[in-house]
């Protein structure tokens, strides 16, 4: 297995378990000091001089968001070591892959829930649904909504997580497996479980539900297949779905 | 001197040493047939010199980690002072080390623009700036 620079940065300092990834340590072996302070204009921000860096983060953010921050930053610093990056708040995850933040989240994933932790830990999970991610994400320390993608990118099972607000599709994120063609509706169908609890009263999806997949994606053939589906909502306005492609055929 | 006083251990060193030759100028075959021939299984053998080979490396990089944690922690309770100056006369201090010569070549920065960020903001990177040694002397209030 290829390490990633973030997994080799943890491999060197040997890092064998999931609540070994101490941020602040990591930060200082790669000459970077942590601060934590209120800011006003985004989540954290680094400035370095040469080998050496402060990266400073909000202190009004959850622990978990400070450390998806820390890690973050990291990723500039490795990355992007003598540049003057302008960064702003987005929306929605960044489009390109080789944007600097789009770099940036991925050397923080790779940081926060290596691969070589977590694929093993990914498989003692029998069910993919939320348990699942929820209990991913207390041993890993990272957000419900950075540990589904993780999930689903890991290939446990063939599925999207997707991201919806109440204008619509905001994001989401695919296995490898799944092909391309299965691309997620802009906007939430009515009949779907998830249009209920963004727009309605309906509460979280405790268990997946069966239903076509005709509700998720707008194609030609997606009426001939089942798939499952799990909302949950992770801010007033937002829903995060888990779908699970249970037809194999979906597959070829 | 050390010699007359451990006659024994002269010989022994020549014998590792006969050993040492003994082995090195063997055959890899005719070591594992060798091996095999004692009992020895030499798969197993070779894994389980491998997980004790990675195990010493992991234990070395450990310690790698215990010194940066003890670093960080010694960091993190160093003293600190916090500049201070009038929003406006921040934000001209910000404004003229990022445009000195020579310094954008050397920072790394992945901040907001400075008319995004707010008077606390900019006083931070300000302190910032100073612990990293990159404001004038003029300028340091500390």
């Amino acid at each position: 297995m290829t390490l990633t620079i973030a997994e080799r940065h943890l491999q060197d300092l040997g890092i064998t378990e999931p609540e070994e990834i101490d941020l602040e340590a990591i930060a200082f072996d790669a000459g970077a000091q942590l601060r934590y302070r209120p800011l006003d204009g985004c989540e954290a921000r680094i400035i370095g001089r040469d080998n050496q860096a402060i990266i400073t983060v909000n202190s009004r953010g959850s622990d978990r968001r400070k450390r998806y921050s820390v890690a973050h930053e990291l990723g500039h610093w490795h990355h992007h070591r003598g540049k003057c990056l302008v960064c702003r708040v987005e929306e929605t995850r960044p489009q390109t892959a080789l944007s600097p933040e789009r770099v940036a989240d991925g050397y923080a994933a790779d940081l926060l829930m290596p691969w070589y932790l977590f694929k093993p830990r990914a498989r003692q999970q029998p069910k993919f649904n939320f348990a699942a991610v929820t209990a991913l994400a207390d041993m890993f320390d990272t957000s419900l909504t950075a540990t589904a993608i993780r999930l689903v990118e890991s290939e446990h099972t063939p599925s999207l997580v997707v991201c919806h607000g109440q204008s619509g599709r905001r994001w989401f994120a695919r296995s490898p497996s799944v092909p391309d063609r299965w691309f997620p509706r802009d906007t939430l169908d009515t009949e779907s479980y998830a249009f209920d609890i963004l727009f309605g009263t309906a509460q979280d999806d405790t268990q997946p539900h069966k239903i076509g997949a005709d509700a998720w994606f707008d194609r030609w053939d997606a009426e001939k297949y089942e798939l499952t589906e799990q909302s949950i909502r992770i801010r007033a306005s937002e829903i995060l779905t888990l779908i699970q492609i249970t037809d194999t055929r979906m597959l070829d | 001197m050390t010699g007359s006083k451990h006659p024994g251990r002269k010989s022994m060193e020549n014998l590792s040493k006969l050993l040492a030759e003994d082995i090195m100028s063997a055959s890899d075959e005719d070591l594992l047939a060798e091996f095999t021939e004692s009992g020895g299984d030499p798969n197993a053998e070779a894994e389980r010199l491998r997980a004790l080979f990675e195990a010493s490396i992991v234990k070395a990089n450990k310690s790698r980690l215990a010194a940066a944690r003890a670093g960080a922690a010694a960091n993190r309770n160093a003293p600190r002072f916090s500049t201070a100056c009038s929003p406006q006369d921040a934000r001209q201090r910000l404004r003229s080390v990022l445009n000195r010569p020579g310094i954008p070549q050397r920072l790394t920065l992945a901040a907001r623009k400075e008319n995004e960020l707010s008077d606390a903001d900019v006083l931070g990177m300000l302190d910032d700036l100073r612990d990293l040694g990159l404001l004038p002397e003029e300028d340091d209030l500390a």
